[in-house]
């Protein structure tokens, strides 16, 4: 059935705007494009209405996705219609040029001629938000600029698009207006700009360059290295959670020292403003959360509350614009609302743990997810949402590890955002009641040890007078 | 404490392992205490004071060369210690009983085996040759350098005011301030008077043991008096004396053997016995209850509240936490490059190489007069001047400790005086502590402030855009109770330094050192020069404002 996978020629022309194609064999009728930038990221959002113009039925379809491939976060492609119990499609990345990622969808099933697919594509895009000008004076409002096109971003040739931005408060358009062609302006409602729809011919592999700015008076929050451990203990049924933080702010910086008068003139430290002053970390839900605690690299931290059963963080001092800050957060749940023991296999547990808990709007650079599984405990396998880039097992010793310490699994993840944040990862291991036995064991026979030592040597006479001296009184 | 206990037990026992248990605390002592000096002197003085008693015996002899030979062994290998025993004056006392100890040996051999004329005649002779040796030693050892000469923090000892006028640095130290009746009773409570009651009844008994104590007594009563933080080595002893006179007053007044017996034969005298002994053990034993309190509430109170962070309690009696300092230095360590310099007076060096991550100009263990006073004099001359100062050490920020906003007492303007006066030690041309003083010989940070100090660094660093804060009120100095005029206070400029961070409360103010103008112009000018601008264009809109309000009507 998949005779139509034609072999196409992937003609590699130098200049920009093509570097990639197809065969086209299909066409797009309608492109619907959202962009959202209400946070400090970009949420790309595109459905796209397909036709089938080729001759034989197709199974395979081409999508563009603009940005370095290092800073692509997420890429999601969902089959809209026809209607699919499990409509989320494997995509392949099939080529890279010239800041362009190619990537081959494949359907579900081959797709007659003339007949209509309706596709949903989002992805994330990292890195592609910076501030209009580098520095400027506290207090002045922030504004944003992003690099992406305007026109349909496609392979195959469009009849019809549409472009919407929402969350662009004081949207400016900033790229040269083309000579002669009519400029499309945008209509607005509230903060969401909308382009078009346009109908015409727009060609395949066209990239129409397109540069605004807007209002952001938001913190762009941005963590180089997060670093989640979970420390599993069976027989404290509990489930530890310590996260470190390499936090940092994207925002506009300060043009010159940072000024505590102004900061306090200007009243900074209460309103919405490009500062972090705060940062709203909210607990897992439905689950009891014990023993929070919140401190850096000197101590504890003591300006931290809970609202509303969320925890609000307040730095040591407001996060400006270039500004790093390094935390670290813990808690404490009951292992027995995370891991369960699997059916019919003894000693088997699953562990489900969070991908992500705390901030709500961040975008995290490395991610190291490791869980520490009890001493003596075998890892089976694990499961996640997408694929982590490397995973790790090895062994580190902990207090009153006997033998060979605690068995560690680490994930290795980039690029996420807090979207993600209710995504699960599963660890199948396996803790035999033996393995559970045995640290109370030995820990009781080396103290027996030591207290042994000290009867033997207690034994040991180390007098040094002859046996049967007794001191000479006279001897004055 | 352990080694004085082992020490005592090793002089009545007369061992061998007593005396090298003792060596083995000694050492832990000098590795872990710089005070362990004390106990260099207090043990041979202990031996000498037995030795001018008559009472030497083989028991001392084999404790007290144990002890020296193995103690002095082992605390060389300490590397702040190194050579010290034989060199410095310090440890000269140990060395010396040492030596007699082995002199008064051999007299006693020689007693023993001469007769009483021979023996009195190569005394005499034996006499006379050691002092001269051992005088003539000393003094051309200390000549050719090779004994240190007496450090200051042995004149100061003797003489308090010694180290005020001759090295401020020592002086600096609120440590090292002469301790004050009140802190004496707050230390130690009631054990102050119960103290003297424990020598007493030492001096009736006079054991080796009763010796020790009295020497222990006076000599650490005395250091104690000098110096604030010797009350540390005057404590053991005060419980120690305190306990026996408790010991021995609840023998007395628990007995009640006798009464019982009295009371079989005649009840009435009894029970105003039994009576009156139950209100004294009672008193005691209230006494000591509230002393426990006592002591409770000093160490959670006094002793145990960090520097670092400051406790304060609201209105409402809910308590309230200023973490400046941890904010400041936090800031510092994430946002500064590594490698940056930072500029302060030498209290805070630790905690800033601690926490903030950053190197330090001087610091609690900086040895070298020169630096701090360098720093001093960076803080207290004005700004040109100090900007070369700080060019040439390559400061990259400067951080002071301004409490006037919070009344915070410890800040850097308040020991202002002392940097003036270590860099005064050094540069008496360049730095003056008198003007620093108004003509009226007042220490004022208002209007009318000294010139010297309005002009100082510090004082710039700490009030500079403090008037800002106040809007059109006059700022107040909550420490200094003074008050500054709007005006005055902001016209006071700083231009080699550029404001980075002040922390919440503003008591710790950070600074980073402007690069050089790339015209070669100096940075006070250029100051200058924007400030003429600034007032022009303020002047503009003033101007241009007037129209607007016109056309209002």
């Amino acid at each position: 059935m998949n005779l139509i996978s034609i072999i196409f020629g992937v003609l590699f022309y130098l200049s920009a705007c093509s570097a990639f194609e197809v065969s086209q064999t299909w066409e797009i009728s309608n492109y619907q494009r959202t962009l959202d930038v209400l946070k400090s990221y970009v949420k790309d959002r595109t459905t796209i209405v397909a036709r089938n113009i080729g001759s034989e039925p197709s199974a395979e379809i081409y999508a563009v996705v603009p940005g370095d491939r290092k800073d692509l976060a997420l890429q999601v492609s969902i089959l809209e219609s026809p209607q699919l119990t499990a409509p989320v499609l494997t995509s392949e990345l099939v080529a890279t040029e010239n800041g362009f990622n190619y990537y081959r969808i494949d359907l579900p099933f081959p797709m007659a001629p003339k007949s209509e697919i309706r596709l949903m594509l989002s992805y994330i895009v990292i890195n592609q938000i910076s501030t209009l000008v580098e520095e400027d004076k506290m207090g002045a409002p922030q504004y944003l600029q992003i690099h992406t096109y305007k026109e349909p971003l496609s392979v195959y040739e469009t009849k019809k698009y549409q472009l919407a931005i929402v969350g662009a408060k004081e949207f400016n358009e900033l790229s040269t207006k083309k000579e002669g062609s009519p400029e499309p302006v945008p209509s607005r409602e509230r903060d969401t700009y909308l382009f078009g729809p346009y109908e015409g011919e727009y060609k395949a592999n066209h990239f129409d360059e397109f540069h605004f700015s807007y209002r952001h008076d938001f913190p762009l929050p941005y963590v180089y290295n997060l670093e989640r451990n979970f420390w599993v203990s069976h027989w404290s049924d509990s489930l530890q959670l310590e996260e470190y933080y390499e936090l940092s702010n994207k925002a506009v910086k300060l043009d010159s020292g940072f000024s505590r008068v102004d900061f306090m003139n200007s009243k900074l430290g209460h309103s919405y403003s490009s500062v972090m002053n705060s940062i709203m970390v909210p607990l897992p839900e439905n689950v009891e959360t014990e023993g929070v605690y919140y401190t850096d690299k000197v101590g504890n931290v003591t300006t931290s509350a809970f609202v509303h059963g969320d925890l609000l963080l307040k730095p040591r001092f407001p996060i400006f614009g270039g500004w790093h800050y390094n935390f670290t957060l813990g808690w404490e749940h009951k292992l027995s609302e995370f891991a369960h023991a699997v059916d019919g296999a003894l000693g088997e547990y699953l562990l489900k743990v969070k991908l992500l808990d705390g901030l709500v709007d961040a975008v995290y650079e490395n991610v190291t997810l490791s869980v520490y599984l009890p001493e003596g405990a075998k890892f089976i396998n694990a499961t996640a949402p997408f694929e982590w880039e490397d995973m790790v097992i090895d062994h580190e010793y902990s207090y009153l590890d006997v033998s060979s310490g605690h068995t560690k699994v680490t994930f290795y993840f980039s690029n996420l955002v807090d979207e993600l944040r209710g995504l699960d990862i599963i660890v199948h291991y396996k803790y035999s009641v033996l393995a559970m036995l045995k640290k109370p064991f030995v820990t009781a026979f080396y103290i027996f040890l030591a207290l042994m030592g000290l009867y033997f040597l207690r034994k040991i006479d180390v007098n040094i007078k002859p046996k049967g001296y007794a001191p000479n009184p006279a001897s004055k | 404490m352990l080694t004085f206990y082992l020490w005592i037990k090793s002089i009545n026992m007369g061992s061998v392992f007593y005396a090298a248990l003792t060596a083995v605390f000694y050492f832990y002592m000098v590795s872990a205490w710089g005070g362990y000096v004390f106990i260099t002197n207090m043990i041979p003085l202990h031996v000498f004071i037995l030795l001018l008693m008559g009472r030497f015996d083989f028991k001392i002899y084999t404790s007290y060369t144990t002890w020296y030979a193995l103690g002095t062994l082992m605390s060389m290998q300490i590397p702040f210690v190194g050579f010290l025993p034989i060199r410095s004056n310090d440890h000269m006392a140990s060395l010396g009983v040492f030596g007699l100890l082995q002199l008064v040996l051999l007299v006693n051999y020689l007693k023993y085996t001469l007769s009483a004329a021979k023996f009195n005649k190569l005394m005499i002779a034996f006499g006379v040759f050691i002092s001269v040796v051992a005088i003539t030693g000393l003094v051309l050892a200390t000549k050719l350098g090779l004994i240190a000469p007496w450090t200051g923090r042995f004149y100061s000892l003797w003489d308090t005011s010694y180290a005020k006028i001759h090295i401020p640095i020592i002086a600096s130290v609120s440590e090292h301030q002469p301790t004050t009746w009140t802190s004496f009773f707050f230390d130690l409570n009631f054990l102050i008077w119960l103290f003297p009651v424990g020598v007493y009844l030492c001096f009736q008994e006079l054991t080796n043991e009763a010796v020790f104590l009295i020497v222990f007594a006076v000599l650490s009563s005395y250091f104690a008096g000098v110096m604030i933080r010797l009350m540390l080595t005057l404590t053991p002893v005060v419980c120690v004396c305190s306990g026996l006179a408790l010991g021995r007053l609840f023998d007395i007044y628990l007995d009640f053997k006798d009464v019982l017996r009295s009371r079989a034969e005649h009840g009435s005298k009894g029970l105003t016995e039994v009576f009156s002994k139950l209100i004294i053990v009672s008193t005691f034993v209230f006494y000591l209850y509230f002393f426990v309190q006592h002591c409770t509430w000093a160490t959670s109170t006094a002793y145990s509240s960090p520097s670092v962070v400051l406790a304060s309690r609201a209105q409402d009696g809910s308590q309230s936490i200023i973490d400046d300092y941890r904010e400041a230095y936090y800031w510092l360590r994430m946002n500064t490059p590594e490698d940056s310099k930072v500029m302060a007076w030498w209290d805070y060096g630790y905690q800033i190489g601690g926490m903030a991550d950053r190197t330090t100009f001087v610091d609690n263990n900086t040895w070298n007069n020169t630096h701090i006073a360098t720093v001093g004099k960076a803080m207290s001359v004005s700004e040109e001047k100090s900007e070369v100062i700080m060019r040439q050490l390559g400061v990259d920020y400067v951080l002071v400790i301004f409490g006037g906003l919070l009344g915070y007492s410890g800040d850097d303007l308040n020991k202002f005086l002392w940097m003036v006066r270590i860099a005064e030690g050094i540069w008496p041309e360049d730095v003056n502590e008198k003007t620093f003083f108004t003509q009226r010989g007042e220490y004022r940070v208002d209007d009318l402030a000294a010139e010297g100090m309005k002009d100082s660094l510090m004082y710039k660093m700490s009030y500079y855009r403090f008037g800002d804060l106040f809007g059109n009120k006059d700022p107040v100095d909550r420490v200094r109770q003074q008050k500054l005029s709007s005006n005055y206070a902001k016209s006071i400029k700083l231009d080699v330094l550029e404001e980075v961070f002040t922390s919440e409360n503003w008591i710790v103010r950070i600074y980073k050192l402007k690069d050089k103008d790339n015209f070669g112009r100096s940075l006070i000018d250029v100051g200058d020069d924007e400030r003429k601008h600034a007032s022009k264009r303020v002047k503009r809109m003033q101007t241009r404002k007037k129209p607007e309000l016109d056309l209002r009507v």
